[in-house]
Order: C-alpha cells, then sequence, then structure tokens
C-alpha cells in the first residue's frame, strides 16, 4: 500500500539530473563536431584559393599551394582502392555463396576482425619493412598503396558480406531454377542488388585511405614533387597537413590544407550517403 | 505412353533428417502429376530432386535414382545448369527479379548466351502470351517488374520458365499466395500447357489437386503412400491413410 | 572447368586476410623479437631510460608504457561515460529529428583524420590547459580529452547496439512494477547490456592504445617517467613514429620491438572485446 505511494520527488529529481547530463553529452557531441569543422574550415578556407589547389608547394610548404599533395591523395588512394575492392568483394562472395560455415570460414572471419584491429602504425611499420624494404620498392605510391588496400580490405569485406546478405534468398532459387551456374547466379541475380552497399562502402574506404597519415609517411615517403611513376615517392595532403603543423612550416598553409581535407571527407561522406540514398531507392521502387 | 520421369527407389537426405524414403513412381509424358499431402510430407523434396536443386541444401545426400527421359539426372556427364533449363520451376512465392519484365523473361536465355534481339523479343511475346500475361504487359514491357500484382508477377514466372522452352515445369504451390480469381487463372493455365509440357505441380489443397491432376501421388513423411491416375486416387483410394486425407479427417 | 577456376580463385582472395595477417605478425616478430632478447624482457619492459644513440645504449621502454597507459586511461575516462550517455540518448531518449542529426555526426566524427584532431589539442586545447591548469599545455590531459574524442564513435556505436539488443519485455518489466524511466535504464538496461557494453568500452580502449599522429601532436613527447597528467610524455605510438625515419641499425630494431610489444598488447584487447561482441550477437540471435 505505501508503495504506490511512493515515486517520490526524490526519484523524479534524480531522473532530471541524469537525463539533463545526458542532454548535455549529446549536445557536447555536437559541438565538437561543429567546433573541430567550424575552426579549420573557418581559419583554412580564407587561406585556400584556386591557385593554392592547383599550385604546387614552394620553400617546403612555406608558400604556394597543394597541388602535388592532393595527386598524391588520389593516386594512392585511387590505387589501394583499385587493389582491395576486388578482393574483398572476392572474400566476400567466397564466404557468403561459395561455401558453408566450416573452420575455413570462421578463421577468414577471425582474421578479418583481427586485421581492423591492427592500429595504422603498425600497419606503417609492416609497410616500411615489408614492402619498402624486403621487397625494395622504397618510398613509393606502390608501397603506399598496397599498405593502405590491406589496411582498408576489412572494412571492405565486411560492407560487401553485409549487403551480400540482404539479397532475398529467393533470388538465389529463381536464378538456379532457371540454369544458371553458380558464377551466373552472383554476378546476375546477387551482386547487383547488393552493389549501392558495396560501392557506398567502398566510397567510405576511400574516405578512411584519404585520412590516413601513419601508414602512408612511412611507405610512400615524404616528397614534395610530382609523383611521375608508381615507384616515386609522394606526399598526401594529410601528411603535409602534419608536417605543416608540427615543423611549425606555415600555420596558414596549415589551416588551408587542413581545410581541403576537411571539405574532401565531408565531400565523401555526404557524397557516399546521398549515393546509397538514390540506388537503394532505384532498386525498390521503379 | 513414355515415361517421362521416373524415381526409382529414391531417397533423400538433409544432414541427418530424411526428406525422402525409398520413392518410386513414373509420370507419364504431358500429363499433370499432382503431388500432395500434408506438410512436410516431402513434396518440395521430390520437385527439387528431378531438377537437381535439392542439392543446392547443405549436406544433402541421396540414394537410389532420378530419371528423365529414361536418363539418370545423376549422370556425371548431365550438364547440370542445362538440366534445370530442362524443367524450371516455380515458387511458392512470386519472385520477380529486380528488372524490367522484359529482362526477366528474358534471364534464362541471356545465361545460356543468347543475345540476339530478334530471338529474345519473340521468345518473349510467345512467353507472356502462353502464361496469359502478354496483353496486360505488351505495353510496358520495359518497366519494373516489382510494380506488378502479385497474380501476375506469378505468371511473370511461369512465363520466365516457358521461355526456357523447356520439357518438364515444376510448380510448387504456386497459387499460396494469390487470390482465388487469379488461382483459377493459373490452374487454367496450366491444364492448357498439359499439351506441350509435362508438369509436376505440388497443389495449395486438395480441392486444387482434384481440379488439375491427370496422375496423382499422395506422399507422408517422406514416403510414398499411393499412386495413380486421379480418378482412382481421389475417388477409391486404396490405402486407408489416403482415404483419409482427401475426406479431411487430418492434414 | 570455369566454375571450379572461379571458385579456387575466391578462396585465393579469402585467404589473403589470413596470409596478411601472418605477413604482418612474422615480418615485425622478425624484425623485433631479436633486440628483445638480446636486452631482456625485462629490462626491455621495465628499463626506465630511453637512450638509443647513447654509448652504451639503453633500451627501456617502462617511460613509454606508461604514458600509453596514462594516456588510454584519461582517454576513457572521457570517452566512456560520454559515449555510454550519448547511446542511451540515441536508444532511450532522443527525439527523431535530434537523433537524425546525432547519427551523422557521429559518422562524421568517425571520419575525421586524426591529424586534424591532434592539429585541434596542439593549437586550441594545450594552450588553453597550459593558461588554466599550468605545466607546459602539451600534455597528457590534452591529449586524454581529445582522445576520448575520438574514441566516442566505437564506444557509442557498440554500446548502442548492446541497449538495442535488451528485449522489450525486460524493460516492460521493469515499468510494470513502478520504475520511473531513469531507474529503468539505470538499473535493467545498462546492467543487461553490461557485457555489449565493455565490448565497447575494451574496442575503444585498442584505438586509444594504437593512436599515433594525434598523440604526436598533443603530448608532448618528454622522454621521462610521467607522473602526472599535466606532464608530457610519450607513448609506444609516437616513439616509434618519431624516430623511425633517422633510426638505424640497433635503435631501429628497438623501434621495431616496440611495435612487437604494441602489436601483442592490442590484439590481445581486440580478441577480447571481438569475443565479447560475438557472444552478445550470439545470444541476441538465439532469443530474438
Amino acid at each position: 500500500m505505501a508503495y504506490s505511494q511512493q515515486t517520490a520527488r526524490g526519484d523524479y529529481a534524480v531522473q532530471r539530473v541524469a537525463f539533463g547530463c545526458i542532454w548535455v553529452a549529446a549536445i557536447v557531441t555536437i559541438a565538437v563536431l561543429v567546433l573541430i569543422i567550424g575552426v579549420i574550415l573557418g581559419r583554412g578556407l580564407p587561406s585556400v584559393s584556386w591557385e593554392f589547389l592547383v599550385g604546387s608547394p614552394q620553400d617546403m610548404g612555406r608558400a604556394g599551394g597543394i597541388f602535388s599533395t592532393i595527386v598524391g591523395t588520389v593516386v594512392v588512394g585511387v590505387l589501394a582502392l583499385l587493389i582491395a575492392a576486388p578482393l574483398g568483394v572476392g572474400t566476400a562472395i567466397y564466404l557468403t555463396e561459395y561455401t558453408v560455415e566450416s573452420r575455413l570460414t570462421r578463421a577468414v572471419r577471425f582474421g578479418t576482425e583481427s586485421l581492423a584491429g591492427v592500429p595504422s602504425i603498425i600497419f606503417g611499420l609492416f609497410g616500411f619493412i615489408f614492402f619498402v624494404t624486403y621487397l625494395g620498392l622504397g618510398w613509393s605510391v606502390l608501397a603506399g598503396s598496397l599498405t593502405l588496400a590491406l589496411m582498408v580490405l576489412p572494412t571492405i569485406i565486411r560492407v560487401a558480406e553485409e549487403s551480400i546478405r540482404t539479397v532475398p534468398r529467393g533470388y538465389r532459387d529463381v536464378s538456379y531454377s532457371l540454369g544458371a551456374t553458380r558464377w551466373q547466379m552472383v554476378t546476375t541475380a546477387v551482386l547487383p542488388s547488393a552493389l549501392p552497399g558495396i560501392v557506398t562502402g567502398i566510397i567510405l574506404a576511400f574516405g578512411r585511405a584519404v585520412s590516413e597519415t601513419a601508414v602512408v609517411i612511412f611507405t610512400a615517403g615524404t616528397a614534395l614533387n610530382l609523383p611521375t611513376s608508381l615507384l616515386a615517392p609522394t606526399r598526401t595532403m594529410a601528411v603535409h597537413f602534419y608536417i605543416l603543423a608540427v615543423e611549425g612550416i606555415s600555420l596558414p598553409n596549415a589551416y588551408a590544407t587542413g581545410a581541403v581535407l576537411i571539405l574532401t571527407i565531408l565531400l565523401i561522406n555526404v557524397g557516399a550517403n546521398a549515393l546509397l540514398h538514390r540506388l537503394t531507392r532505384q532498386r525498390t521502387r521503379r | 505412353m513414355t515415361n517421362k520421369i521416373e524415381f526409382k527407389n529414391y531417397s533423400l537426405f538433409y544432414s541427418d533428417a530424411q526428406v525422402l524414403d525409398d520413392v518410386s513412381l513414373a509420370v507419364p509424358a504431358n500429363q499433370v502429376l499432382v503431388v500432395f499431402g500434408p506438410a512436410g510430407g516431402g513434396k518440395s523434396g521430390l520437385l527439387r530432386s528431378i531438377n537437381r536443386m535439392a542439392e543446392l541444401e547443405p549436406n544433402e545426400r541421396h540414394t537410389g535414382d532420378v530419371c528423365i527421359d529414361g536418363r539418370s539426372v545423376f549422370d556425371p556427364q548431365v550438364d547440370v545448369a542445362a538440366l534445370r533449363r530442362r524443367a524450371p520451376m516455380v515458387f511458392t512465392q512470386p519472385i520477380p527479379l529486380p528488372m524490367s519484365i522484359y529482362e526477366n523473361v528474358v534471364y534464362g536465355l541471356r545465361l545460356n548466351g543468347v543475345r540476339d534481339r530478334r530471338v529474345l523479343d519473340e521468345t518473349v511475346e510467345r512467353a507472356l502470351r502462353d502464361a496469359t500475361l502478354w496483353d496486360e504487359v505488351k505495353d510496358r514491357l520495359d518497366s519494373s517488374a516489382l510494380a506488378l500484382s502479385g497474380g501476375q508477377q506469378q505468371r511473370l514466372g511461369i512465363a520466365r520458365a516457358l521461355a526456357l522452352d523447356p520439357e518438364v515445369l515444376l510448380l510448387d504451390t504456386p497459387t499460396a499466395a494469390l487470390d482465388p480469381i487469379t488461382t483459377a487463372r493459373i490452374e487454367e493455365l496450366v491444364v492448357t500447357l498439359r499439351e506441350r509440357y509435362t508438369i509436376v505441380v505440388v497443389p495449395h489443397s486438395i480441392q486444387q489437386a482434384m481440379r488439375i491432376a491427370d496422375v496423382a501421388a499422395f506422399m507422408l513423411q517422406g514416403k510414398l503412400i499411393e499412386f495413380g491416375p486421379s480418378n482412382q486416387i481421389f475417388l477409391s483410394p486404396r490405402d486407408d491413410r489416403t482415404e483419409r486425407y482427401i475426406t479431411g479427417r487430418f492434414g | 572447368m570455369r566454375e571450379r577456376v572461379i571458385r579456387w580463385v575466391l578462396l585465393l582472395m579469402a585467404l589473403g586476410v589470413l596470409v596478411t595477417l601472418g605477413l604482418i605478425a612474422f615480418f615485425i616478430f622478425q624484425s623485433g623479437a631479436g633486440l628483445i632478447v638480446r636486452v631482456g624482457l625485462g629490462d626491455f619492459l621495465g628499463g626506465t631510460v630511453w637512450a638509443p644513440t647513447a654509448d652504451p645504449p639503453q633500451f627501456g621502454i617502462l617511460p613509454m608504457i606508461i604514458g600509453s597507459i596514462w594516456l588510454t586511461a584519461g582517454a576513457l575516462v572521457i570517452g566512456v561515460p560520454l559515449g555510454i550517455a550519448v547511446a542511451v540518448f540515441q536508444v532511450e531518449l532522443a527525439p527523431a529529428w535530434l537523433s537524425a542529426i546525432l547519427r551523422p555526426t557521429i559518422q562524421l566524427l568517425a571520419g575525421i583524420p586524426s591529424v586534424i584532431y591532434g592539429f585541434i589539442g596542439l593549437t586550441l586545447l594545450a594552450p588553453l590547459v597550459r593558461s588554466t591548469l599550468g605545466g607546459p599545455g602539451l600534455s597528457i590531459l590534452t591529449g586524454a580529452i581529445v582522445l576520448g574524442v575520438m574514441i566516442l564513435p566505437s564506444v557509442i556505436a557498440v554500446s548502442e547496439d548492446a541497449l538495442r539488443a535488451v528485449p522489450a519485455s525486460i524493460r516492460d518489466g521493469a515499468y510494470a512494477l513502478g520504475a520511473t524511466h531513469w531507474q529503468m535504464i539505470s538499473g535493467v538496461l545498462l546492467p543487461t547490456a553490461r557485457s555489449g557494453i565493455v565490448a565497447g568500452v575494451i574496442l575503444g580502449m585498442g584505438r586509444a592504445l594504437g593512436e599515433t599522429m594525434a598523440v604526436i601532436m598533443m603530448v608532448g613527447n618528454a622522454l621521462t617517467l610521467p607522473l602526472s597528467p599535466l606532464e608530457s610524455a610519450t607513448t609506444l605510438t609516437s616513439n616509434i613514429a618519431l624516430e623511425l625515419a633517422y633510426a638505424s641499425g640497433a635503435h631501429r630494431e628497438a623501434l621495431f620491438a616496440t611495435g612487437v610489444v604494441l602489436f601483442c598488447m592490442i590484439m590481445l584487447l581486440n580478441a577480447v572485446a571481438t569475443m565479447l561482441v560475438r557472444q552478445r550477437a550470439f545470444s541476441r540471435r538465439t532469443t530474438s
């Protein structure tokens, strides 16, 4: 009897305090993002001009633009994805369509999750030991791309597997019953439906590749010249930003480079989500 | 009358579960075989064994033999994909592929490498006409198949199968998801198609079975209880269990 | 025939992950284990002096281990409560419009390059810390705050999953006994989701431990044993990254050896986290 009288004001007071804190946490999270983007873009965008984007760095980055770093970023990133995407999607296809759950699939999944947890400095170290030194590639676009590819591989595998699993089971039955081989079934009935998710995942993986610094600095080097071949060293935007900031070369240019970097990430994120939205709508409505 | 399909002492296992137990029957050509019985009787398994879809299940094993036109479907020289094109299947749930109506119908042909636009066009018209869908969709062949009604999608599934110019049609409870009017249309369709194909159907109900069958097989827990011409099975069944199922005493 | 070739190709691709993992482990160990053996594991891990270019060189990484531990602990203190709070917010309290804003916000926070985080710490936070709390500014505290924000997305994601996995019946049970919303959350929801949340925490721990670039920019890189959060310090990761470019011979080996220690620590943490997550997911699938 006494219990039903409870729910004392005390309890509700505690709740108000607790919820207040939680609301603060949520606001703080949004505020932090706004702060970071606001500061970098605010202090950096004024220095970003067309000349900045297409001009080459001069005087170790004190003056001039960041063109060679943009090229370096794009080349290394695209190459990394060109290597990782087929490997990752192929692995996902194998795990979902070509085997049943077994010791092998569990081992591969374990490997994927472990690889996903390896910190970037270890990848950088490995890339340095294996690609740069052992295989003799030197500090090069190729070494950087290969190492980056290995780093984003788990992400692609995860995303591809998820996408493939969302394809309705019936599509496989229909495809087989009309005389498809397994590979035909995969390429004509499963992959087209899984494509939106896979493509989004690849674009987001590209975003990760663009942001990476520890890996690239020890595999692709820090040379400011335009990379002329796969074996030439190069500097990516993130690395350039790091060097400008840490070595105190030029604060305005650091901000400017940071602004371009953030804009790129924003573009990639927004673009990927918009693309996913559009592609899935196309598939289900039409 | 030659036997189109024959089961010889055929048993089917999915892992440790036995789906079919020593089934032997023969289906004459150009007849409709109806495989009926309570749930879990192995009816789908029987169908899927004809075009070797059963082996897509994990840990599938079988003993005995299944023959089409006297030749074992398990013969190592048999191309499984080609076999399935000879005996395509239509499923319970209409499953249009996420493409246009046109592409759905020619899907099987494209898998087989057919690219000639004229051949594809002709096939699409023939198959859709045979499935009694042509008049309804002939003006929007390029629109998405997902926009069709349930009944239309199921007839599309049949058209897909017919496009392959098969010899056998396997229909697994094709009208379970459809309304009575559409069901009647599809039953009519099945009966007319019999002239050109051998059809094996798992019916939705006993009444449907009686309406369309030429020969019938009663399956109970994986065993073939009784098999024979539809008149005999439905009007004067020999086995007690068959009689009780037909009269609705269990099911 | 063609089908068989395709199957083999795909199998080889799938094995690629294992091959990569094996190569990484092999080469890292091969490059660093030798020095650990020569110096002795105890002296390596427990030695307080890191002077690789001195004569004789000394390779003690205790300052770095302590630095890493301080920094990770600090990051957890900041990031875990914040992360769990946001996760609770998303699952229990957020109006739809705010939730829709928060989701891409968290995704973007995860996508911001670590060097940008480090830069913000360097230019904004460190001076603030120096002026209000004293010390050099570039300190463990600065690093912990920023690192705490960096691990937010991981903690939030896993915690959110864990909270959403709690069946409605359990929540209803609490309400039916007269619990307020908060009492349900604190007394029933959070405890039930505990193992999933712990997994998120461990994941965050691994991330904090492995972070390099941001740390270098914010933590001061002093080689002494840090005794307070206001001091500068070096972590295992920053030590490797700062010296690798110009190290040679035994010095370089010592950096690889540091990598070995780091690799082992993080792999262990990740294995624990993965096990917890998998346990959660498995039980969720069997109960729903």
